[in-house]
């Protein structure tokens, strides 16, 4: 019976390892999402536990005033205060939920994201192939339409046509407005930073 | 941020709290337990410097009582001879000593309860009288621990009689109360 | 597989100071990924320390005899039950179980709490880790529970338990107690959480409010079981000595009652926020103390383990844990100023004060008695010893104004108590105790209570009357509680009465839920005022010769021998008459098992809600027509056991989740298998109770179960036992193992 329990405690054992070093092998797309998500459930979950704990306190001091251990007047004021904060809460919450759809919500702004930078990444790696290859005398660059192969000093591309930018040019395409590696939620506004 | 309340501005503390509620929408507030603040008025008598004072006294006081009672109620533990040593200033205490049940002078009647018998080490050696039942581990030669009281003719009338025995177990504390082996759980180390 | 257990736990120490060190990361920049993987360290630690733990369960029940912790705690002799216990049963195993204990409460509650308290988790994480590598260090460097065998004695058949320490109870005991002062972990790293975030506001109140239920509930059950095994099994016919390391055990929970109490105001009123810090660093600090003085063997005492350098590593551990937590409070001293004040000295809010005030004043006492008799003989030589009529002369007056504290701060109101108030809330139980207390006490005097011949002198008497007052008076205010409360219920909604006492429960757990509980600890001072008429009398009887001891006259009947193969077996038989007439027979008795020197005894006790009987066999003479008792008559310990098992029920009502938080956890309630856990769990409180009781009316709780035992052996055919023939087919020398 015990070999059992200390094969299953090993393989636990195993598999938390794993999942202890997993956030630090994940490729940059992947810990954007982590960290979004992350941040967004917690909001949910911070407003969560302050609704129930405001309902228990509603509770508690409503139950204080039947068993007489509060006066009328701090009864009333007490309840009153309550209430409204446990309105407001829940109002809190309910935006962010967005009629429950709100996972939905932060997945399609996470892939607008994401593709943003997937194309940001794109242009900067064109771009350094460029430059790497505008240095080399034989060297060669593919036209971003269809890819054709032309000459590193080709101002248009021979087969479609495209008027093709100067090198120099698509190098500066690489930086933007907003640096990298932070991005900002429409719906609750909160950036973050990876 | 913080809401500090000022005293008996009732009018006041009411617009502090709407603030607070804000606060709770707007995200920035965390005081989740705060809200006890919400149904608390403000004010109230504040804490004298001179009341703490005086509790600090009081306090010491009663530590002083507490703490030299237990000077008095310290039981001392002797051997034999250490015990004799003290001479007449061991009448009248409350000590516990340690000796070895010297052969031959066990008195008492067999079917009875009480013993009488003298406990020695390192050539001195005092009486010790036991009202109670003996544990079955005691007899002439083994090592004891007696507690009482020392009387005038330098007896030690004893309310319990523990008998020390070689520890089967390494480390083990040896003492035994009355009749149960008291000896300590396995030890590893 | 002892190697992969020694592996393990260097892993989980390598793995834990990893994951301290991801978590202060985490904590200082926000990272969700240092979070997550600091979170994962833990479960990791968690899994290696079960690796660990599962190979020596292991080891001990398949007697490996390779290991020294195994010979040292165990025989071939040894049922399985027994096996398991001797987990927990020296040093090494029961630092494991610790270890154990506390990585899987870090665990849980870090799961429990993955989606929140964002701010805190870290930090906690954190300290959690940073105990767990504290401890594991002392683990694998001062006892390492898989160290090899390296001298040869008895290497076949193991050293075994002492017999005296072969008793159900003996195992159940310490992993409670164990359980509750390793648990203490969480709500103390919720604390220190506090401090490092400089968070001014009390979120780790409510985190600590519901984490540190399990450390009490497991503290109260451990000591109580220690004192039913010391009542039942070392014969001095009493259940708190004031030992040392009882003393150590106590310490902590009577702070963390204190504690319990005193978040009760921060959590409604945001006061006492300093208290609160304070008392949660002094429990733990207390805890880790007390598990000090008992290792390492600066205090001798029945729990004492050896003297070895485990005792320095402590030391280290407990003062790296002063210096840290008092610094950390020291810093966020300013930062913790409560913004309310005490509007009046009658109030809930200030009788919660005095109660912290009162339970840091008994503390300080068994701190005292305890530590001075060391502290004197390490500064003078000297040997003393402070013993337990000391410590009653001023625990009792302590408790009795605690008990009347318990029923004024159920009553009295927040902020400030009117005259009206007190006049409609306080009537009642003033009432009945100035009636009931006379009434009570008279009453028990003349059915039972003046046949025990005892006088009780005028202090005693006076603080068992008072005592009794108290009781009174706080039973009193829980009925009333419960029936204002079933008032409240049938004005706002259309219930029977039952139905409301139900929903009273389900709305306000932790109210009712705490009523459950003083219940119980008024149980367990009726059993301490019982101590008043307590009468105690060592007996020598001849055969057929009677004796009056109490309100019961004992005869002798005889001796009765077995003896089984390797056992001695001595029984006496002791009739019983209360009155003139026969109510039983009792069977006190001696043994010695196999190879033992010493014989142990069998104590019997006879437990009914009004008094305890209680008889212990000493020797009797070589022809058996002799034969000396020691003999106690207990008023009221019974409801002692009772208690405990009411406060644990009370704690659990307290304990069991809400809807609602259960609902927050993102699970349903879990409907059939919420009642199956439920019967478990009262199953498993009850048990005590119902073990004592079947043990006092039965015969299995005194010497005769030997005779039945005897009986049935002689009936089988006794083969040898098995684990011989192939012991001795191993070599004799054994090596040591790495």
């Amino acid at each position: 019976m015990t070999p059992i329990l200390v094969f299953i405690a090993i393989i636990f054992t195993a598999m938390m390892i794993f999942q202890m070093v997993r956030p630090f092998m994940r490729s940059q797309q992947e810990r954007v999402r982590f960290e979004i998500l992350d941040h967004d459930l917690r909001r949910v979950g911070e407003l969560a536990a302050r609704k129930a704990g405001l309902l228990e306190s509603l509770r508690e001091v409503e139950f204080d005033y039947k068993t007489g251990k509060l006066t009328d007047e701090d009864y009333q004021a007490a309840k009153s205060r309550y209430e409204r904060a446990t309105i407001k809460t829940m109002r809190a919450l309910d935006e962010i939920h967005g009629g429950r759809g709100w996972e939905n919500a932060v997945d399609d702004e996470l892939n607008q994201r994401i593709a943003v930078m997937q194309q940001r990444e794109q242009a900067a790696h064109r771009a350094e192939a460029a430059a790497h290859s505008a240095t080399k005398v034989n060297a060669e660059i593919e036209c971003p339409d269809c890819g054709k192969q032309l000459e590193a000093d080709a101002r248009f591309c021979s087969k479609c046509g495209t008027t093709l930018e100067q090198s120099s040019q698509k190098s500066g395409a690489g930086e933007s407005a907003e640096p990298k590696n932070t991005s900002t939620l429409t719906k609750s506004g909160s950036k973050v930073t990876i | 941020m913080r809401v500090f309340f000022e005293p008996n501005r009732m009018s006041e503390g009411k617009e502090m709290k709407d603030e607070y509620i804000d606060e709770l929408e707007a995200g920035t507030h965390h005081d989740i337990n705060a809200l006890g603040d919400l149904d608390a008025s403000p004010g109230g008598a504040g804490v004298n410097i001179w009341l703490i004072v005086a509790g600090l006294v009081v306090v010491g006081i009663l530590a002083s009582f507490v703490i030299f009672d237990g000077f008095e109620a310290e039981t001392y533990f002797y051997d034999v001879d250490q015990a004799v040593a003290q001479g007449d200033d061991l009448v009248g205490r409350t000590v516990r000593i340690k000796g070895q049940v010297e052969t031959g002078t066990v008195q008492g009647k067999a079917g009875d309860l009480g013993r009488t018998f003298r406990i020695a080490e390192k050539g001195a050696s005092i009486w010790v009288s036991y009202e109670g039942v003996l544990p079955d581990t005691f007899e002439e030669g083994v090592e004891v621990v007696a507690q009482g009281t020392v009387n005038e003719d330098y007896k030690l009338v004893a309310d319990e009689v523990l008998v020390k025995c070689p520890s089967r177990y390494e480390g083990g504390p040896s003492s035994h109360p009355d009749e149960i082996p008291k000896v300590g759980p396995q030890a590893a180390r | 597989m002892n190697t992969i257990g020694s592996f393990a736990i260097h892993l989980a120490l390598y793995i834990s100071l990893v994951g301290t060190a991801l978590a202060f990361v985490a904590g200082r920049t926000g990272s969700k990924r240092f979070l997550h993987a600091s979170r994962f360290a833990a479960f990791s630690t968690f899994g290696s320390v079960a690796v660990a733990s599962s190979i020596l369960l292991h080891a001990l029940i398949t007697h490996d005899f390779s290991l020294e912790y195994v010979v040292s705690n165990t025989d071939t002799h040894m049922p399985l039950f027994y096996l398991i216990g001797s987990f927990w049963g020296g040093q090494a195993g029961s630092l494991l179980f610790w270890i154990s204990i506390v990585t899987l409460f870090t665990s849980l509650c870090l799961w429990v709490y993955r989606d929140s308290y964002q701010e805190f988790m870290p930090w906690v994480t954190m300290i959690c880790l940073a105990i767990t590598a504290g401890l594991l260090i002392i683990l694998s460097f001062g006892s390492n529970p898989f160290a090899g065998y390296e001298v040869i004695h008895h290497p076949l058949v193991g050293n075994g338990l002492n017999p005296i320490l072969q008793s159900p109870k003996m195992v159940i005991h310490p992993p409670s107690l164990l359980t509750g002062l390793a648990s203490m972990t969480i709500p103390f790293a919720f604390a220190m959480a506090a401090l490092i975030t400089g968070s001014t506001d009390a979120e780790w109140v409510k985190a600590a409010r519901a984490w540190i239920l399990v450390p009490w509930l497991f503290l109260t059950a451990g000591n109580i079981l220690g004192g039913m095994w010391a009542y039942e099994e070392l014969g001095w016919g009493g259940y708190w000595a004031w030992d040392p390391v009882e003393n150590a055990s106590f310490m902590p929970w009577l702070l963390a009652t204190a504690l319990i109490h005193s978040l009760m105001i921060q959590e409604r009123r945001g006061m006492l926020k300093r208290w609160n810090v304070g008392l949660m660093l002094a429990t733990y600090i207390l805890t880790i103390f007390g598990t000090y003085i008992t290792r390492s063997g600066l205090i001798e005492s029945v729990h004492t383990f050896a003297q070895s350098a485990i005792g320095d590593y402590f030391l280290v551990f407990l003062l790296t844990v002063i210096a840290i937590s008092v610094g950390l409070f020291a810093w966020r001293w300013n930062s913790l100023k409560s913004t309310r004040r005490l509007d009046s000295v009658a109030s809930r809010e200030a009788t919660f004060m005095l109660n912290n005030w009162l339970f840091c004043a008994m503390t300080a006492v068994v701190f005292f008695g305890t530590l001075w008799p060391k502290l004197k003989e390490g500064l003078t030589g000297q040997e003393v010893s402070i013993t337990a009529p000391w410590f009653d002369k001023w625990m009792v007056p302590l408790a009795i104004i605690l008990v009347f504290l318990m029923g004024i701060g159920t009553l009295i109101a927040w902020r400030k108590a009117s005259w009206s108030h007190f006049r409609r809330d306080f009537i009642g139980p003033v009432l009945t105790f100035m009636l009931g207390t006379p009434a009570l006490i008279a009453a028990y005097w003349f059915v039972r209570g003046k046949d025990l011949g005892v006088i009780p002198s005028g202090l005693t008497a006076f603080y068992a009357i008072m005592m009794v007052a108290g009781c009174v008076f706080v039973t009193a205010t829980i009925v009333q509680e419960f029936y204002r409360g079933i008032q409240a219920r049938r004005r706002a909604h259309d219930e029977s009465v039952m139905r409301a006492l139900v929903m009273l429960f389900q709305k306000q757990r932790r109210r009712y839920g705490g009523y459950i509980v003083h219940m119980g600890m008024i149980f367990a001072f009726i059993a301490f005022s019982g101590n008043a008429l307590k009468v105690e009398k060592d007996v020598a009887l001849t055969l057929g010769e009677s004796v009056q001891v109490g309100d019961v006259t004992m005869t002798f009947r005889g001796l009765s021998e077995e003896n089984p193969p390797g056992q001695q077996l001595i029984i006496a038989n002791v009739d019983v008459y209360r009155g003139g007439d026969f109510i039983y027979q009792m069977h006190p008795g001696k043994a010695k098992f196999g190879d033992q020197t010493m014989m142990t005894s069998e104590i019997d006790i006879k437990s009914s809600p009004l008094e305890d009987v209680y008889v212990a066999f000493v020797n009797a003479s070589e022809n058996g027509q002799s034969a000396t008792f020691k003999v106690f008559i207990g008023p009221f310990t019974w409801w002692y056991w009772v208690g405990m098992v009411v406060m644990m029920l009370g704690a659990f009502i307290c304990l069991w989740p809400s809807r609602e938080a259960v609902a927050t956890l993102g699970r349903s309630p879990l409907g059939f298998g919420r009642y199956m856990a439920m019967g478990a769990l009262l199953a498993v409180i009850f048990m005590p109770l119902a073990v004592w009781q079947i043990e006092s009316d039965t015969d299995w709780g005194s010497a005769a179960r030997w005779q039945r035992a005897a009986l049935m052996q002689r009936e089988q055919a006794a083969p040898p036992v098995e684990n011989d023939v192939n012991d001795s087919t191993e070599p004799a020398a054994i090596e040591k193992s790495s």
